[in-house]
């Protein structure tokens, strides 16, 4: 092996052990990492630029500064409260009304913004009722993961997928994932019924309270209501067009954004601007020059070879593999980085002759967007909802969340299996 | 009229006259609390006929009056026993 490669894999795994220890932000190391690639010359400056994906960056910061200017407008807290009446106050419908909004939310918007919209209002309307918010959080931190996977937008892994895959496109996510998300969420609402009913038992008073709450007046500012869905509406049918459009999502989700700026005046720039999460797109970026440096040395072509030499280039065997090593690495790492290292992989693993690739990209997707259910550390917003739920005196343990979230991980995993297998490989 | 909820403390207060002189000072009151990041200090509810409650918890119990008199909300303050 050539003496930048061995630095590629060391910085590369120095880097990831970082990440996992949470010792140091996950962006200072990965930009630091994706730095000392490029001044220890294992990669040129010019190259790195080339493997940083735009598309990526700017579908997140787009649709970003479009959800941030909606939630100004109260409209997720009208949702909830109108969804709560809906549900006659009763705290078991509540919390399988609100687990289903935010597994809509987060397809159509991302999982980490649907949890910080949704987890306030969680605590407002427990809070009413007096029951415990935590089975409610758990519920809505699984749906988050479950629903984002269903689209393109809807997780990290999806929109990094996506980006690098042309032929997958807004419209293949859905066809392709939403059926076995919406099997995975109808079993998980019988499960969340059966698990936490008991624990969230309130009295007839309280519930006739939820039924009392008047819904005008959360909505602040209706004018800006209908101009941020008009935008979010003509962004996601856009997202649906944009390979006919050719139109890349980013072009799709920025011109989105930059457009409601427009209407709603430069005002609102600055705040909406400062609420995109410049840490997560740094490290994104920090990734992708780390990455950069596996895949132009060759160890990425090195490990799709090791990969297809264990499983014989057998579909099956490479699809499961992909499929429960992603949900495990997924679970336990973060998925970002993971994926970020098995794009390339697979994309290398066509080169060496695999035909089908279809079957690989949904074992990956489903693996890594359904594996961050596993533990309280697994995905994003895991950890935002146990931060928020935290401070507020409620801290969400690991080990009662894993007793909980594991095997349900484990129970997507195996429908996804049967899913994959019967879908693309017979 | 304040009442014990648990450990927390619910205030329920209804708009009877100059509503709208009064109402926006509500809105202020409540904006305060939600523009601040913590979000279960003080919880506005809102209900029909310009009936509203707000759960406090104990240790936001001062500031919430305190913004109550900040905004003439309360003509009064006094501790009982």
């Amino acid at each position: 092996m050539e003496q930048q490669a061995i630095w590629a894999i060391i910085i590369f795994l120095a880097a990831y052990a970082l990440i996992i220890t949470e010792k140091i932000h996950r962006t200072i190391i990965a930009m630091l990492g994706g730095l000392i690639v490029v001044a220890a010359g294992v990669v040129n400056q010019e190259t790195v630029l080339h493997h940083i994906d735009f598309n990526t960056l700017g579908l997140l910061i787009g649709m970003m500064i479009i959800v941030s200017i909606t939630a100004d407008t109260g409209l997720f807290k009208f949702i909830a409260i109108w969804a709560s009446k809906k549900a006659q106050g009763k705290p078991v419908r509540i919390m399988i009304v609100l687990s289903l909004i935010t597994a809509v939310g987060s397809a159509f918007l991302d999982n980490v913004t649907t949890i910080l919209l949704m987890v306030p209002v969680t605590f407002s309307i427990t809070r009413q009722l007096r029951v415990n918010p935590i089975p409610f959080l758990i519920t809505q931190i699984i749906s988050s993961n479950v629903g984002g996977t269903a689209t393109l937008i809807g997780d990290p892994p999806n929109i990094m997928i996506g980006s690098a895959v042309k032929e997958l496109t807004f419209g293949a996510f859905i066809t392709n994932l939403t059926p076995i998300i919406i099997i995975i969420m109808a079993v998980y609402v019988l499960l969340f019924i059966l698990l936490f009913r008991k624990q969230i038992q309130t009295t007839p008073e309280r519930t006739q309270n939820i039924m009392e709450l008047e819904l005008t007046g959360i909505i602040t500012d209706k004018k800006l209501l209908v101009q941020s869905l008009s935008i979010l509406g003509l962004t996601i049918l856009a997202f649906f067009l944009h390979q006919m459009l050719h139109l890349e999502s980013a072009v799709v989700a920025l011109s989105g954004a930059f457009i409601l700026l427009l209407l709603t005046g430069e005002h609102r720039m600055e705040d909406a601007f400062s609420k995109v999460e410049w840490t997560t797109i740094f490290f994104f970026i920090g990734l992708f020059a780390l990455v950069s440096g596996l895949v132009e040395t060759g160890v990425i072509a090195d490990l799709a070879a090791k990969a297809i030499e264990l499983t014989d280039g057998d579909p099956v065997a490479t699809s499961m593999l992909i499929l429960w090593l992603s949900a495990i690495a997924s679970a336990f790492l973060d998925n970002i980085p993971f994926v970020a290292t098995m794009i390339p992989m697979i994309q290398e693993m066509g080169n060496m002759g695999v035909q089908n690739l279809e079957p690989l990209w949904w074992s990956l997707a489903l693996g890594a967007c359904l594996g961050g259910n596993g533990t309280l550390i697994g995905a994003s917003a895991n950890l935002i909802a146990a931060g928020m739920s935290g401070k507020e005196g409620y801290p969400i343990k690991f080990l009662a969340y894993f007793k909980v979230a594991f095997p349900l991980m484990i129970l997507s995993i195996v429908l996804s299996s049967v899913y994959v297998y019967l879908r693309y490989l017979i | 009229m304040e009442s014990k909820n648990g450990e927390d403390i619910e205030f329920h207060l209804q708009v009877l006259d100059h509503a709208e002189e009064i109402l926006p000072k509500l809105k202020a009151v409540r904006a305060f609390f939600e523009s601040d990041d913590v979000y279960t200090d003080v919880l506005f509810y809102i209900y029909p006929n310009h009936r509203y409650s707000a759960i406090v918890r104990p240790e936001f119990y001062a500031e919430f009056v305190l913004q109550l008199m900040k905004h003439r909300l309360l003509k009064r303050v006094e501790w009982i026993g």
